[in-house]
């Protein structure tokens, strides 16, 4: 083996191998899918807090008219400029099915501060013995009662309609402003179709915020955000494991090719009858909270804006109540309390 | 069902309020249209600004790499609004740029006390404690990054301040669980071929050059790793081989230099050693400008 270089003159007395420890990839490269574009110090510039993203911390939950309440910090100035919208649910829920969806709408209160603090046990449902030790009326009277003014509200519906189109427009064109999307997809080499269930009002979003209560159950529930059709977007999926701990797992769906899945296992430490889970969606990063707390955190730019929703595999339902989206459009903040019904 | 309205682009909170030759609002427009000189004049000039004035400005200056200037305007941020993370953490970004790993420490510290889940302060927090030595803290910060994003960073940095501390068997795991997740991470290989040289291990030399010359065939620590295995093996054709590479590609590297820093691990090959290599190399003379160098 012949090799022809040029030699240096330099080496001729003889030559230094250097073996330096370096670590520019703590700075340069933390994750290969992370480049913020809009970043003024390219390398080293932490992500800010933009203050934008950040919601108020104390949200005037579904009081509309009502400035928010004044952040503690500068950086959550924008929240006075905040344009905060009420969107009505647009499904009908039975009142019955799901209880603990009725906990999200309760807060239409003004009254509602703090509806956290709803006792998630309380009863919602309608109940002939709310007042029963104060009250003498025999409960057959009440039911009577009750069926009574069923009849004259039947009537006076069936009396009232013809003539009252224009009222009943403007109610329901808060709810118009969202609306649940049904789409069957099929990602490439899966067997199973999976159904994504698209919230309309939020097409086109770059940040937002979604939240909802989900019981636990092995089936899990799965949620799309930044969803431009039905073969582009991000999915999570949380299950459960076994009493107490959790699987959390995120992907990416590009030209209907499902990337891998980045997992993770949270332990919750206790039962939960319910976990309250709320991902934020802030430019290329996303922290997903379980319980108020941070569970995960990744960044992944592939997809500027979308909508959100949920995702079934398999037909199997999510059991999700509380729905909640705080969508952060150019015009200002909406949230949006909804059921997944 | 609307209630207060105003522009949301700017992200600063006293542009909430525009008004008529509202500085802020012009500066924002100006950078927005790239005219940074120009955002910057507006900014300036004697008086007391809000603390959104000090940190665009920052943020302008930032753009323009006038770290020093910029660094002063956040400073000036946070004095006035001690709680603006933002401008607080971009600081600390600026100290680190300059190479103030003290002060910029501080600034990193301060954003964690306030807001402990963000990893990335938490990297650059550990870098510079890396850079002041304090390898422990450093270690422990690396520990306590837990997102995803930040995972193969504090793999990586778990592994090198490992390594800087001497518990070399710990930081090959590390840097193993970085190249199980990013297999074509360099760096990481460069490291495990410069932690074998110091332990003068051959076999782990020899292993991992290899493996980071299939992944950068002109890598230069993979080639100076296979010659000087070669060298000691006394298989001066295959040491020629990868030889006569470094010398097409970092001959500069190669010569003798004062450098005494404790991070680098040297290796001497001597003149007799070039000699023997000089003879399976076919050598072309140095053009005149080499030799005179």
């Amino acid at each position: 083996m012949e090799n022809s270089v040029t030699f240096d003159a330099g080496l001729e007395d003889g030559a230094t191998f250097r073996f330096p420890v370096t670590w520019s990839y703590i700075s340069s490269a933390p994750a290969p899918k992370t480049v913020s574009k809009a970043s003024p110090l390219p390398l080293l510039a932490p992500e800010p807090v933009s203050p934008k993203m950040e919601p108020p911390a104390a949200v005037p939950v579904l009081v509309p008219v009502k400035k928010p309440v004044e952040p503690p910090a500068p950086k959550a100035d924008a929240g006075t400029e905040a344009k905060w919208e009420m969107v009505i649910p647009k499904m009908a829920r039975p009142v019955t099915a799901r209880p603990r969806a009725l906990q999200a709408a309760a807060p239409v209160s003004v009254k509602e501060e703090q509806p956290a603090k709803t006792d998630p046990q309380s009863p919602t449902e309608i109940s002939f013995y709310a007042d029963s030790e104060a009250s003498f009326v025999p409960q057959r009277w009440k039911v009577w009662g009750l069926v009574a003014a069923v009849v004259v509200v039947g009537f006076a519906i069936v009396w009232v309609r013809p003539g009252s189109q224009t009222a009943s427009r403007n109610d329901t064109a808060p709810a118009a402003a969202g609306t649940w999307n049904r789409r069957t997809t099929f990602v490439v080499g899966a067997k199973d179709p999976r159904d994504l269930v698209v919230y309309s009002g939020s097409d086109g979003l770059k940040n937002y915020r979604m939240e909802f209560s989900w019981t636990p159950d092995p089936r899990g529930v799965g949620w799309i955000f930044r969803a431009t059709d039905s073969a582009n977007y991000y999915a999570s999926k949380i299950r459960l494991l076994q009493a107490g701990t959790l699987s959390l797992e995120h992907f990416a769906v590009a030209r209907g090719l499902e990337g891998t899945h980045s997992r993770k296992v949270i332990t919750l430490g206790r039962t939960n009858d319910q976990v309250s889970v709320r991902m934020d969606a802030t430019g290329p990063a996303f922290t997903l909270y379980l319980q108020g707390s941070p569970a995960d955190y990744w960044t992944d730019e592939r997809f500027d804006t979308g909508s959100l929703g949920f995702f079934e595999d398999r037909g199997e339902r999510p059991l999700v109540q509380a729905v909640r989206f705080t969508l952060f459009k150019k015009t200002g903040l909406q949230t949006v309390v909804t059921s997944l019904q | 069902m609307t209630s207060p309205t105003g522009p949301r682009a700017s992200g600063y909170g006293a542009a909430a309020a525009p008004a008529v030759g509202d500085p802020l609002q012009a500066a924002l427009a100006l950078r927005s249209q790239g005219r940074l000189q120009e955002a910057l004049d507006v900014l300036s000039g004697q008086g007391e600004f809000s603390a959104d004035v000090y940190t665009l400005r920052g943020d302008i200056l930032a753009e323009l790499e006038r770290w020093t200037d910029a660094a002063g305007s956040y400073y000036a941020a946070t004095v006035k609004a001690p709680q603006n993370l933002y401008a607080r953490s971009h600081l600390g970004a600026c100290l680190h740029r300059l190479g103030r790993w003290e002060e910029a420490a501080e600034a990193f510290q301060l954003v964690l006390k306030a807001d402990p889940h963000r990893d990335p302060i938490r990297l650059q927090l550990a870098g510079c404690l890396l850079r002041l030595n304090r390898l422990e803290p450093a270690l422990d910060c690396f520990d306590q990054c837990w997102s995803d994003a930040a995972q193969r960073a504090a793999l990586f940095g778990k592994g090198i301040t490992l390594q800087l501390l001497r518990r070399f068997d710990e930081a090959e795991i590390a840097y193993e669980r970085v190249l199980a997740l990013d297999g074509k991470a360099e760096e990481a290989l460069a490291n495990l071929v410069a932690m074998s040289m110091e332990v003068f291990d051959l076999d782990r030399v020899q292993r991992y050059s290899r493996r980071l010359l299939a992944i950068n065939g002109d890598s230069v620590p993979a080639l100076q790793g296979l010659t000087l295995v070669a060298i000691e093996r006394g298989e001066m054709a295959t040491a020629a081989q990868y030889f006569s590479k470094l010398v097409e590609l970092a001959p500069e590297l190669l010569r003798p230099s004062r450098d005494t820093s404790d991070e680098v691990i040297e290796y001497r090959v001597s003149r007799k050693a070039i000699d023997r290599l000089k003879e399976f190399m076919q050598v072309r003379p140095a053009p005149a400008a080499a030799r005179r160098s």
